[in-house]
C-alpha cells in the first residue's frame, strides 16, 4: 500500500471517532461524489447513452 | 430469549411476505412493464444482495477480531462500481447482444461456444458457492439458536435448508424467462436490501446512543490497535481483501446474475455507480460501533459473529433483536436464492441438458418436452446446490469464522477474472489459454484454500497440512514451494489467480484459435460496434422450418415460439405463418435459444438441425474489418505520402520554371533594351550633328543621312523580330501552309542577298537541282528563314574564297536542305545557344545582328512542322539543315 497511507495512522480522534476510521469513511464518501459527479457530467454529455432493451420479451 | 412460536411465525410471515411481493411483481410484470421496477434504485438494491449475512453478522465479528480490515470488503466493490463501471457497461452489452444467461455461458460463449469451458466454469462456481450457502445457513442457524435457544444446529439448518430451496424453485424456475429474468424475485430481493439495512442501522444506532453514551464514548479506551486489528493496515493482506473483493462483486455467479443478466437498462449502470458504494457505506458506518459497544458491553468469550444479535438481547430489546434477526434472515435468504439460481442456470444449461440432449436425441428426429426438463433440471440442481451447502455445514462443523468462510469463496470465483478481463478486451485470447488459466487456477485454490479450510477432515489429512503429503514441507498447501510465513489468503491468492492469469496470458500467446474462436473474440472486443448486427450468415444450408419451429417450442415454449416465428415471417413479407430457413432466421432462433439454455448448447441445437456451423457475415466482417482497416490506413497513408511527395516535386519544378522564365524574362528585357540602344544612339548623335552649329559638309550630310536611315531600318527590323518572335512564342502566329517548289524559295532567298553575294564573290552551288521539288511551308516564311541562314553563311564566312553549297536529300515524306559554307562552321559550344534569343556565335563578323535570326527562323521552322538544326561531320565541320514535309504540287499554284 503506498506510504500516504500510513500518514493517517495516527493515534488522535476526530468527533470522537478515532482518526484512521474516520479517514477511510472520508475518503469513502469522496469517492461516491467524485463517481456520481462524473456519471452526472457523462449523461449530460451523452456518454452514457440510455439504451432501452428489447431483448425483455416475457412482458 | 423469544419464544420459539413466536419467531417461527415471525419468520414464516415476512417469507409469504416475500411470496406476496415476489407473486405480484412476476404477475404484473407479465401484464405490461412496471415503471417502478425498471428503476435504477431497485436495480442498485438488487445488487446489495452482495451484502449477505457475512456481513450482517460477518462484518461485526471482523471488526471486534481484525479492527478496520472490515472495510476492504466494501471497498474493493466501491472502487469497481466508481472507476471501473465502464467495465460493467461492457459485461451488459455483450449479455444483452449475445444473449448471455450466467458468468459460465459468458465464458464459454466468448471462447468459441465451448462446452468444455461451461462445464469448468460451472464446476468452479458450485464449488466455490457451496460454502458460501453452508455459511448463510450457519449464520441463520446460529442466530435461531440465540432467539430462540435451541440446540441442535444440523437439524435447524437442514429446515432452513430446505425452506430455502423450496422458495427458490417456487420463484427462480416457475417458468422459463427468455433472458433469465426474474422481476419477481428482484423485487423481493429490493425489498429485503431495505430491511437488513434498516436493521443493520437501528442495531447501530442502539448500541451507540442507546447502550453507550454516543460515538466519543464507543470509542474511548479502545486501544488503537484494535482499531488498525492484529494485521498491517493497508499492508499485504489488506491490498489482498481489496482484490479479491472487487473481483467477487464481477466474478461471484449471484452478482454476475444481478447486475449484468437482471439488468434491463445499461444507464442503471450510471445510477448504481454511486448508489451501490453509498448502501456500502450505509451499511458499514455503524459495524465498528456495535463490534467494540459488544466487546465493551457483552460478557468475554461471546461470539463476536453474533454481537448484532446478542447487544439487543443483553438489554432487553427483545423487538430489536427480533428486527435484527430478520436482517440477517434477509442477508441471508436473498444471497441463497438468486446464487441458487444463478448456479441452477449454469448447471441445467451446461452439464444436465447437454447430457440429457445426447440421451435423448431430442432434435430432428425425436420428441420430447425440454421445457419440462430445463425447468425440472433446474429445480434438482437448485435443490442439489443447497444439498451441498448443507453438507458442507456439516463436514465443516460450522465452527470456523463466518469471514473465513466467505474468503474461501471469493478467492474461487477470482478464477473467473483473468479469462473474464481477457476475453473482452484482448482479442488473441483464446479457449485453450482460459482452460490452462481456470484448471491450474481452480487446482491450486482447492490445495491451498479450499480443501485446509475443512481442517484435515475433507479429502487431505491434517498430517499433509502441517507437514505437506509424504512429508514433503515445499508441498505444504498453506507453504507452497518455500512461501511461508505468509497469510495463507494472500498465498493462496498469488498462487492461484497469480499462476492463472500467467498460463492464461502464455497459452493464449502460444496457441491459436479455431474460427469460431476469432470470431467470438471479435464480437466480444469489439461489441460496441456490432450492436445492430444483421446476423445474415454465409452458410448455404437447406433446413427444414418446421424442425425448428419444433425446437423453438420445445426450449421457448409453444407462444412464445409462434410469436417469434410470426414476426420473422412478417420481416421477410412472407404470407405464411412460418418463416424462410434463411441463415437471418436459423442465427436469430440460435440468439433466442441462447437466452433459455445459454450459447453453447443453443449452438449445439441448432447446428445438430442445420448441419452446419453458423458463422455470420456480421462475424466474418468484423474479423475482417480489423485487419482490412489496418491495411486500409495504411494504403492511404502511403498514396498521400507519395501524392504529397509528388505534389512538392511539381511545386518545386514550378516553381524552378518560374524562376527561369523570371530570369529569362530579365535578361530578355536587358538585351532588348541594349540592341534598340544601340541604334537609336547612332541615329540621335547623326542628327544632333545635322542640327548643330557645326559645318557639316554635303558629302558628310549624305553619308550621316544615310547612316540614319539605315539604322532605322536596323531598329524597324528588329522591332519587327520582336513582334514576330513574341507571337510565335505565344501562339498567336499561324502560318497557312502550302505546296511551295523548293527551286523558287532558294533562288529567291539568293537574289535577296545578291548584293551580299556579289561583293564577297561567293561562288554557289546548288545539287541536285530542286526543281520541282515542292515542300509543305509558307513561301515567304521559307523566304525568310533561308535568306537569315544564307545571310549568315555569308556574313560569317572568313575564307579567302567564300562558297555556299546547298544540297537537298528527300525520301517519300521529307526533305532536308542542308546549307554548308566553307567559313569554319559553327562550333559544338555555339550549337547549344544560337538558337536561344539575343545569342550570338564566336565567328568574327563585320555585321552582327541582334541575336533573333535563328531564334525566329527555327520557330517559323518549327511552324510550318519542320525544324532548323546545326550537323555536325566532324568537330570542326558543320552545317545548318532545314527539314519540312514534302508535298505534292498543286496545280493551281503551278499556274
Amino acid at each position: 500500500m503506498p506510504p500516504i497511507g500510513a500518514i493517517f495512522l495516527v493515534d488522535t480522534t476526530l468527533f470522537g471517532v478515532p482518526f484512521p476510521l474516520a479517514y477511510i469513511f472520508v475518503v469513502w464518501v469522496l469517492l461516491i461524489v467524485g463517481g456520481a459527479s462524473l456519471v452526472k457530467a457523462l449523461q449530460d454529455s451523452d456518454g452514457l447513452h440510455p439504451t432501452t432493451d428489447t431483448s425483455d420479451t416475457s412482458s | 430469549m423469544l419464544s420459539v412460536d413466536i419467531l417461527l411465525t415471525v419468520c414464516l410471515g415476512y417469507v409469504a411476505l416475500l411470496f406476496v411481493i415476489a407473486f405480484i411483481v412476476d404477475r404484473r410484470s407479465r401484464q405490461g412493464p412496471m415503471r417502478w421496477l425498471h428503476s435504477p434504485v431497485i436495480y442498485t438494491l438488487s445488487i446489495s444482495v452482495y451484502c449477505t449475512s457475512w456481513t450482517f453478522y460477518g462484518a461485526v465479528g471482523s471488526a471486534a477480531r481484525n479492527g478496520l480490515e472490515f472495510v476492504t470488503i466494501y471497498l474493493g466493490p466501491t472502487l469497481v462500481f466508481v472507476g471501473w463501471w465502464w467495465l460493467l457497461r461492457k459485461l451488459v452489452r455483450i449479455a444483452k447482444v449475445h444473449r448471455t444467461t450466467s458468468i459460465a455461458d459468458l465464458i464459454s460463449s466468448r471462447y468459441g461456444k465451448s462446452p468444455s469451458l461451461a462445464v469448468l466454469v460451472t464446476l468452479i462456481a458450485v464449488t466455490a458457492t457451496t460454502p458460501y450457502i453452508a455459511l448463510q445457513l450457519q449464520s441463520v442457524t446460529r442466530s435461531y439458536q440465540v432467539i430462540a435457544g435451541e440446540s441442535d444446529g444440523i437439524t435447524t439448518a437442514f429446515w432452513i435448508a430446505a425452506g430455502m430451496a423450496l422458495f427458490t424453485i417456487l420463484f427462480g424456475t416457475r417458468n422459463l424467462d427468455a433472458n433469465e429474468r426474474h422481476h419477481g424475485v428482484v423485487a423481493a430481493i429490493a425489498f429485503e436490501a431495505i430491511v437488513k439495512l434498516l436493521a443493520l442501522i437501528a442495531v447501530g444506532v442502539f448500541a451507540v446512543w442507546g447502550v453507550a453514551g454516543g460515538l466519543g464514548d464507543v470509542f474511548a479506551d479502545v486501544p488503537a490497535e484494535a482499531i488498525r486489528g492484529a494485521g498491517d493496515i493497508f499492508g499485504p493482506r489488506w491490498v489482498t481483501l481489496t482484490f479479491l473483493s472487487a473481483t467477487a462483486v464481477i466474478c461471484l455467479p449471484r452478482q454476475f446474475q444481478v447486475t449484468v443478466v437482471e439488468n434491463i437498462e445499461e444507464r442503471h449502470l450510471g445510477t448504481a455507480s454511486w448508489l451501490f458504494p453509498l448502501y456500502l457505506l450505509g451499511i458499514s458506518l455503524f459495524i465498528m460501533p456495535i463490534a467494540f459497544v459488544g466487546l465493551k458491553v457483552l460478557p468475554a468469550g461471546s461470539n463476536p459473529d453474533l454481537f448484532v444479535l446478542t447487544l439487543p438481547l443483553s438489554e432487553q430489546q427483545n423487538g430489536l433483536a427480533l428486527f435484527a434477526f430478520l436482517g440477517g434472515f434477509s442477508s441471508a435468504t436473498s444471497m441463497v436464492i438468486v446464487a441458487a439460481i444463478a448456479v441452477s442456470t449454469m448447471v441445467s444449461n451446461h452439464i444436465v441438458m447437454p447430457v440429457a440432449l445426447q440421451l435423448l436425441s431430442v432434435g430432428r428426429n425425436v420428441r420430447g418436452d425440454v421445457r419440462w426438463l430445463l425447468l425440472t433440471s433446474r429445480r434438482v440442481s437448485i435443490a442439489a446446490i443447497l444439498g451441498l451447502g448443507f453438507l458442507y455445514f456439516r463436514i465443516s462443523g460450522g465452527s470456523d469464522a463466518l469471514a473465513a468462510i466467505g474468503l474461501i469463496a471469493f478467492v474461487g470465483v477470482a478464477q473467473f477474472l483473468p479469462s473474464l478481463i481477457g476475453g473482452i478486451f484482448w482479442r488473441s485470447a483464446n479457449r485453450a489459454g482460459a482452460l490452462t488459466g481456470l484448471i491450474s487456477g481452480a487446482l491450486l485454490w482447492a490445495y491451498t484454500l479450499f480443501l485446509p479450510s475443512f481442517g484435515g477432515d475433507f479429502i487431505i489429512s491434517l498430517s499433509v497440512i502441517t507437514d505437506g503429503p509424504w512429508g514433503i514441507a515445499a508441498l505444504r498447501p498453506q507453504a507452497l514451494f518455500g512461501l511461508t510465513d505468509m497469510d495463507p489468503l494472500v498465498h493462496a491468492v498469488i498462487w492461484s489467480v497469480g499462476f492463472n492469469a500467467l498460463s492464461f496470458v502464455i497459452v493464449s500467446s502460444l496457441t491459436g484459435a479455431n474460427a469460431l474462436e476469432r470470431l467470438q473474440s471479435a464480437l466480444f472486443v469489439n461489441v460496441y460496434r456490432s450492436v445492430e448486427e444483421d446476423m445474415s450468415n454465409v452458410t448455404a444450408q437447406t433446413v427444414d422450418t418446421e424442425d425448428l419451429f419444433v425446437l423453438a417450442q420445445r426450449i421457448l415454449g409453444q407462444a412464445h415460439a409462434a410469436r417469434l416465428f410470426e414476426e420473422m415471417a412478417r420481416a421477410q413479407g412472407s404470407a405464411h405463418d412460418l418463416p424462410q430457413a434463411t441463415d437471418t432466421v436459423v442465427a436469430r432462433l440460435e440468439r433466442e435459444l441462447a437466452g433459455s439454455i445459454g450459447a453453447a448448447s443453443a449452438h449445439a441445437m441448432v447446428t445438430r438441425i442445420t448441419g452446419y456451423q453458423m458463422v455470420g457475415m456480421t462475424e466474418l466482417i468484423d474479423i475482417a474489418s480489423e485487419t482490412q482497416q489496418l491495411i486500409e490506413t495504411s494504403r492511404q497513408l502511403s498514396e498521400k505520402s507519395a501524392e504529397l511527395e509528388r505534389t512538392a516535386q511539381e511545386l518545386r519544378n514550378v516553381n524552378e520554371r518560374l524562376r527561369a522564365l523570371d530570369s529569362q524574362k530579365d535578361d530578355f528585357l536587358s538585351q532588348v533594351s541594349h540592341e534598340l540602344r544601340t541604334p537609336m544612339t547612332s541615329i540621335r548623335s547623326f542628327s544632333e550633328l545635322l542640327l548643330g552649329d557645326e559645318e557639316v559638309s554635303e558629302d558628310q550630310q549624305a553619308r550621316f543621312t544615310s547612316i540614319i536611315h539605315d539604322e532605322s531600318q536596323r531598329l524597324t527590323r528588329l522591332l519587327d523580330e520582336i513582334l514576330d518572335i513574341s507571337r510565335l512564342e505565344a501562339g498567336l502566329l499561324s502560318l497557312p501552309l502550302e505546296p511551295v517548289e523548293m527551286h523558287a524559295a532558294v533562288t529567291a532567298a539568293f537574289d535577296s542577298i545578291a548584293g551580299m553575294t556579289h561583293s564577297r564573290k561567293v561562288e554557289i552551288d546548288i545539287h541536285p537541282a530542286l526543281t520541282g521539288l515542292m515542300v509543305s511551308a509558307n513561301a515567304d516564311r521559307l523566304r525568310q528563314v533561308l535568306i537569315n541562314v544564307l545571310s549568315n553563311a555569308v556574313k560569317y564566312n572568313t575564307s579567302a574564297k567564300p562558297r555556299i553549297e546547298v544540297r537537298t536529300v528527300t525520301d517519300s515524306k521529307e526533305v532536308w536542305v542542308d546549307v554548308v559554307d566553307n567559313g569554319g562552321g559553327v562550333t559544338r559550344a555555339d550549337a547549344a545557344t544560337i538558337f536561344e534569343k539575343f545569342a550570338r556565335g564566336n565567328r568574327p563578323s563585320t555585321d552582327q545582328g541582334a541575336g533573333l535570326g535563328l531564334p525566329i527562323s527555327r520557330a517559323f521552322m518549327n511552324a510550318m512542322n519542320g525544324d532548323l538544326t546545326v550537323e555536325f561531320v566532324s568537330e570542326s565541320v558543320s552545317f545548318f539543315r532545314l527539314s519540312l514535309a514534302r508535298a505534292e504540287a498543286n496545280p493551281a499554284a503551278a499556274q
